[in-house]
């Protein structure tokens, strides 16, 4: 019974989330609060459980798991993030509020220094590796020319996609002559990639919608889908209705009238 | 009379011997005695295809370089046998004389086309000779571990039995390794069955200080510096052109339109924490945007995903306010957090929009599945929207819903093409360097590629002798490890 009533409550909510396709209105308010504040409450917890009660106040103050067989003493190391993430706090006190930005100067500082050496890797290094073609081809070496030949001319459109995107993102040098050229390749690569990648994501995104729809249709009701089925028809038909109903939104001109 | 007794003692020493030598009680003692668990593990007959395996050469132990000297590495050159279900093992002994039993942890035993010398050069040097070499890694901490979780258990037994109050025994000690008693046979194993060969292996782990494995990320990032440093002094001294980048233009238009409609400005620093690049540049740019919002005195909201970001951005807001003299004008509670949940940070925002209108909303930093919701919702308000992101498959959906996008680098580049400030400047012209040098090395690796996959139809072995070898090595230099 109460998974029933458990999955007949997120069935209410996910219609009420969608019917902010319509517009914005009570039900979606009352759902939008109550997940923002479910959420915070949550992500509260999970720090506290999982962050500050085992990594803070159980290294530091008191052990909070006791085991018999493991001797616990306090590790003051500890301490130094716990107080700066304390001082972060100081930001409520006007008169001390200054204290706050040097934890927030270790945080920046330590981001952009650690990130130095992986972004160098993944993004740089490994990146110029894996366009070599005599990378690409290793598979490939001793292969029949069925598989050879498509492999070489994929290795080397990607070698040619590489370098042309790398010249459009020229800051410093005006895109004309051959960099003129480069880059109107590069730039027509980036819109296929993207195609492509907007493809795939909306039919991941179309496969989730199927799944909750799916949701809907069998798990909200599963001794006989009728009364769930109509349910959730009449909701879509309302919720299409409305769209296509609705008024065009207004153009920025129009706005930029008012 | 003493001949008598002598005689029926001699018959029954004669019977008391044959029935212990025939005895299977008596006969079995001896070998209970000297066994150990490692005499018993292998089963009583090798299977062919362990006994035809024809040995590795050059077996070699020695210590993984690279490493903080707590392993140590085992190398050899691959068989030609090459039999199905037939994988490399290592046993171990506590002393070069002690019987050789398997290693006290989890082991994965290695396949013979596995674990090539090749595929892991953070730990060899690249060579073509050594293309058909394997190798094995032994982590020395992960016997300290066994012992320990042995141990644990055994205590936990001796516990229980006191607190049962049955015979425990002796209080259980924690069997200590001595690395430099550890000795290494390679071995081959199938269905259970392993076969062990000589010589004895034994090799001391030694600490190094340096990871010359990162050696090339290390010489990168300070031939980067140098030139960074360069432009940067030469930026003071004299302007450097800067391509236009579309989507800044339309900021101040974006900005005197909110001032116009009396609306706010939606700013949004993606969902990244303060330490990725992205963030960073995302709250840079905020800067800008705030001074010129305080100038024209209309109203930014900054709807924080991560409070520490939030934090970030109420400083970087207000040194805006402070700078263009409207500090009085400059509200915290504009830049305020929402929560640390994609998807309910998205509802929020989303309501925000719909309910208040904003004349422009500006997405910079990173985003995942939440942009194209974003993106839609502030193009059905019919705001002026501007994202940049270097969040490549985010990008796409940013194209389609919003009137500007800054694409990858050209969010990192922004600050400097609004500021104009020399530091900024001279880090573009540094990196457009960097790019110019990644394109010759990426062409001469193209033409040595080339080079490389025509000599390797004469020979598929060694393609242009050592010159190849050479060109290969410059390839690798690239290597994520080399």
């Amino acid at each position: 019974m109460a998974t029933f009533i458990g999955t007949w409550i997120a069935a209410g909510l996910t219609l009420m989330i969608l019917s902010f396709l319509y517009k914005d209105n009570p039900f979606f308010r009352f759902a939008e609060h109550l997940y923002v504040g479910i959420a915070n409450a949550f992500v509260v917890w999970l720090v506290w459980a999982t962050i500050v009660l085992p990594d803070f106040i159980g290294r530091v103050f008191i052990n909070i798991a006791p085991d018999p067989d493991v001797t616990w003493s306090p590790d003051f190391w500890f301490l130094v993030p716990g107080i700066l993430g304390l001082i972060m706090l100081t930001r409520m006190i006007p008169a001390i509020e200054w204290m706050s930005r040097w934890a927030l100067a270790f945080v920046v500082g330590w981001g952009a220094g650690f990130m130095i050496g992986p972004v160098l890797n993944s993004y740089l290094l490994a990146q110029v590796y894996a366009s070599f073609p005599w990378v690409n081809m290793q598979p490939y070496i001793g292969a029949p020319p069925g598989e050879y030949v498509p492999a070489l001319v994929n290795a080397i459109i990607l070698f040619i996609c590489v370098v042309t995107v790398l010249i459009y993102f020229f800051f410093s040098y005006e895109h004309k002559g051959v960099i003129g050229g480069g880059a109107k390749i590069g730039i027509w690569v980036l819109m296929v990639a993207f195609g492509a990648s907007f493809g795939s994501t909306v039919m991941a995104r179309v496969s989730l919608f199927v799944g909750r729809a799916r949701f809907l249709v069998q798990d909200a009701e599963p001794s006989g889908h009728a009364f769930s089925i109509l349910l959730t028809l009449g909701i879509l038909i309302v919720i299409i209705a409305a769209i296509v109903g609705r008024r065009q939104p207004p153009t920025k001109e129009s706005e930029s009238a008012e | 009379m003493v001949g008598e007794r002598l005689r029926k003692h001699f018959y029954a020493a004669v019977f008391f011997a044959a029935y212990a030598l025939t005895s299977p009680v008596f006969a079995a003692q001896p070998d209970v005695a000297v066994a150990s668990p490692a005499d018993r593990e292998p089963p009583p007959i090798t299977p062919p295809v362990l006994l035809e395996f024809e040995p590795p050469a050059e077996i070699e132990a020695r210590d993984l370089p690279n490493d903080d000297g707590t392993s140590i590495v085992i190398t050899w050159r691959c068989s030609p046998s090459a039999p199905e279900d037939v994988r490399y093992t290592v046993h171990f002994s506590e002393g070069a004389s002690a019987p050789y039993e398997p290693l006290p942890f989890d082991f994965r035993s290695i396949g013979l086309d596995e674990n090539f010398i090749s595929d892991r050069l953070q730990y060899f040097p690249y060579s073509r000779s050594l293309r058909n070499y394997q190798f094995i890694i032994i982590d020395l901490t992960a016997f300290d571990a066994a012992a320990e979780g042995a141990y644990k258990q055994e205590l936990k037994s001796y516990n229980k039995l006191l607190d049962e109050g049955k015979a425990a025994g002796p209080e259980p000690v924690m069997h200590e390794y001595d690395w430099d008693e550890l000795y290494f046979k390679l071995g081959v194993t199938t269905d259970g069955a392993v076969r062990l060969f000589d010589p004895v292996l034994h090799a001391k782990p030694v600490t190094q200080w340096f990871d010359w494995s990162k050696f090339n990320n290390m010489a990168m990032a300070a031939i980067f510096l140098v030139v960074i440093l360069f432009f940067i002094e030469t930026a003071r001294r004299r302007d450097f052109y800067i391509r236009r980048i579309a989507g800044l233009d339309a900021v101040d238009e974006a900005i005197g339109r909110a001032t116009e409609m009396g609306r706010p400005i939606f700013y949004l620093c993606g969902l990244d924490p303060m330490t990725t690049v992205s963030t960073i540049a995302a709250t840079n740019l905020l800067g800008h945007v705030a001074r010129h919002v305080a100038n024209y005195e209309s109203q930014i909201k900054v709807p924080c995903f991560d409070p520490i970001v939030m934090s970030v951005c109420q400083e970087t807001v207000r040194e805006a306010y402070y700078e263009e003299g409207r500090p009085d004008a400059y509200n915290s509670d504009n830049i305020f957090f929402i929560t640390n949940d994609q998807f309910s940070y998205v509802a929020a925002v989303n309501g925000m929009m719909v309910r208040e209108r904003p004349a422009a909303n500006f997405f910079f930093g990173f985003y995942y599945a939440e942009s194209l919701l974003l993106g839609e919702v502030g193009q059905s308000t019919g705001a002026i929207q501007i994202a940049g992101t270097d969040s490549n498959v985010q990008i796409p959906f940013f194209i389609t819903t919003c009137d500007y996008v800054l694409i990858g680098e050209e969010l990192y580049a922004a600050s400097a093409y609004i500021s104009r400030e020399p530091k900024l400047l001279g880090s573009i012209k540094a990196s457009d360097m960097a790019k110019a040098v990644i394109i010759i090395a990426l062409l001469l690796g193209f033409l040595f590629s080339i080079a490389l996959l025509v000599g390797v139809l004469y020979d598929p072995v060694n393609p242009l002798g050592a010159l190849g070898e050479k060109m290969e090595y410059f390839m690798q230099l690239f290597n994520e490890h080399i």
